[in-house]
């Protein structure tokens, strides 16, 4: 392993069981790794696993199959699983859900110092409270506030905030701007990428609109039924798709061009198509699912 | 009578709150022809639903025509009854809403839904009415529809139940179709689809659409016409061609250019400044005035009027008047302009 990756994900396998003769395999088989400090998009459909995949990636599922290393570690290991609970976090789609509506503002954002047993009240993080607010676009007046009295994306905002306070090593962002309004969208999407400069932390950001994904990510892997089909540098796979699923999807992609979306030719991909076994590398970096 | 299906003349829309009254939609006029798709965007809360909704009266109790008139198909049903409104809505009116599973009932074989749309508008046996429904599902792009009039919603996936739930709108032949965030919940590839449906109907059905959305690329498939909603005012209307390669308005610069789509990759994208105001008092003057980089003092002081761009195309904004400095649109929207200006 290089020693440059941050997360690798080795044949992983998440079946979940339904009853005696019928398994969900949200994840079949999928190996990739994140890089140090890169922007990793995963996009797919609804119910292709890519936030199954990302769950499993913080720990928060036993893998039926395959692993996956933080480090080098297996997070099913309990002294990994302690490391990320530092180093790792997460950010997801319902902002309303993920912020707990008793707790103020303040104590939302200094809730994992809490639970890492870090002081509160000390200078330092008084310091950094303030340091994390003004960069995620909020102030102090904010602080005795309730979720429920935010808006959506001030309520994101704060979100951020929280997940930025431990100084993670590795953030994942499940769907964070689907719910938002377009501008609030493009304001949220400029803070991650602010954010990710400055600090440097990994970013898994995970989204079905590709353009967002597009704009935001250093590489993409496209995922279908559990699989991954293409994994790329984000211009070359947005430029050269070679999947026909992926061929498929980016012709979807709607463009605000009227001429463009008149006379555009959709490419549609029967997705009860039997996928191949291996990846094959096209180019140097770019993977594709081999067709069967 | 001037050949428009749908007119909507000065309609004002309030909603009567504990805390005030609401001003949802507040002078909005717009005509709708046969065969043409007028979309609708705007942010949250701009009242593109409400001014859908006032048209179909769906809306709650506490809600009011304040003034206006609307006028379908040349007759003004404005102060029309729940009883006579029946007759319309599934009748000339039709609406098909964003979750396909809520329209849907659960429990009943979505041939049934169909065919009981169309026997409440006519006289039909059920033989018939079920031959109409199954042509209804072969227009809509479901295989087998003779085998799948049987089974209930939860047999179908959410593209194939948006279907449906269009089959079901279009039981009763309407004349106007609102499809309000239609294609929102599903998958790119499916809403892909799903528009292309909805193209095919007008052609064949020569109905007229108000598409809804706040996915300026859909709407940008679909549209003919555009008219972008803020704070419950149409700010600006005209055909795509003038609203995505020709934007007038401020607030239409800032949603355009807010797109990740018209941005460079090493770039930022822009936003617009703020929030939306509350329409329970909303502002003097121009209610986008406190978010605009380009707002002039009269901004603040005085509503502007519709000014007209051109035959087709008009917006809502000061810095159309002659009196107003010159500016210019962010930088890449002139250049598209300009490109497009070229291949005109």
């Amino acid at each position: 392993m290089a020693a440059d990756t941050i997360v690798d994900v080795k044949d992983l396998q998440l079946h979940f069981k339904i009853d005696e003769d019928y398994t969900v395999k949200a994840v079949d088989g999928i190996s990739l790794d994140i890089k140090d400090g890169e922007v990793f998009g995963l996009v797919g459909e609804t119910g292709c696993g890519k936030s199954t995949t990302a769950r499993a990636i913080c720990g928060m599922y036993r893998p039926t199959g395959g692993d996956v290393l933080y480090r080098g570690e297996s997070v099913q290991e309990k002294a990994t699983i302690n490391r990320m609970h530092k180093e790792v976090q997460m950010i997801f789609q319902d902002s309303g859900a993920a912020l707990n509506p008793k707790l103020t503002v303040q104590k939302i954002i200094l809730e994992p110092l809490e639970i890492n047993h870090i002081p509160v009240n000390s200078a330092k993080t008084k310091e950094r409270l303030d340091f994390i607010l003004s960069k995620s676009g909020l102030d102090a007046s904010y602080l005795s506030k309730y979720p429920q009295e935010l808006s959506g994306g001030q309520r994101q905002r704060v979100a951020i905030a929280r997940s930025l306070m431990m100084e993670p090593k590795l953030v994942v962002a499940d769907e964070p701007v689907a719910s938002l309004d377009i501008s609030i969208q493009a304001q949220i999407i400029n803070l991650f990428k602010h954010l990710q400069k400055e600090n440097n932390f990994t970013f898994l950001f995970i989204a079905h609109d590709l353009s967002v994904v597009r704009f935001i990510s250093d590489r993409v892997g496209v995922m279908l039924r559990g699989r991954l089909v293409e994994l790329g540098e984000t211009e070359e796979l947005f430029n050269n798709p070679v999947h026909p699923y992926t061929k498929s999807l980016l012709s979807a992609i709607h463009i605000p061009d009227p001429e463009y979306e008149r006379n555009k030719t959709f490419l549609e991909y029967d997705t009860d198509r039997q996928l191949g076994e291996k990846m094959i590398e096209v180019t140097p970096g770019h993977f594709v699912l081999e067709e069967v | 009578m001037s050949g428009n299906l749908l007119e909507l003349n000065n309609l004002s829309i309030s909603f009567d709150t504990p805390k005030g009254e609401v001003q949802a939609v507040r002078n909005v006029s717009l005509q709708l022809k046969p065969g043409e798709i007028l979309g609708v965007v705007g942010e949250s809360g701009c009242g593109k639903t409400v001014m859908c909704k006032s048209v179909m009266k769906l809306l709650p109790k506490n809600a009011h025509i304040k003034s206006g008139s609307i006028i379908v198909d040349g007759e003004d049903i404005t102060d029309y009854n729940e009883k006579k409104m029946r007759q319309l809505r599934g009748g000339k009116l039709s609406m098909v809403f964003q979750d396909p599973m809520t329209t849907l009932n659960p429990t009943i074989p979505i041939g049934k839904q169909i065919t009981e749309a169309i026997q409440k508008h006519k006289k039909v046996s059920n033989e018939e009415a079920k031959a109409r429904a199954i042509e209804l599902l072969d227009l809509v792009g479901i295989r087998d529809a003779n085998e799948r009039f049987k089974l209930q919603p939860h047999f179908f996936s959410g593209g194939m139940r948006q279907r449906c739930v269009i089959a079901v709108a279009l039981a009763s032949e309407p004349k106007i179709l609102f499809a309000d965030e239609a294609t929102t919940a599903l998958d790119v590839t499916v809403e892909e689809k799903i528009l292309n449906l909805l193209l095919d109907i007008r052609t064949k059905l020569n109905l007229g659409m108000i598409f809804i959305s706040h996915d300026l690329g859909a709407v940008a498939k679909v549209a003919d016409r555009v008219a972008v909603m803020y704070a419950g005012k149409i700010v600006e209307i005209g055909t795509a061609e003038d609203i995505y390669y020709d934007p007038r308005h401020p607030y239409t610069w800032g949603l355009l250019s807010s797109l990740p789509a018209l941005a460079k990759k090493d770039g930022e994208l822009n936003f617009i400044q703020g929030m939306p105001p509350i329409l329970i008092d909303p502002p003097p003057g121009d209610a986008f005035a406190v978010r605009n980089k380009y707002a002039m003092a009269i901004d603040y002081e005085k509503e502007p009027p519709m000014f007209p761009v051109s035959e087709t195309h008009s917006a809502a904004t000061w810095l159309l008047d002659e009196r107003a400095p010159r500016v210019v649109s962010p930088v890449n929207l002139r250049k598209r302009s300009a490109l497009w200006q070229q291949i005109q």
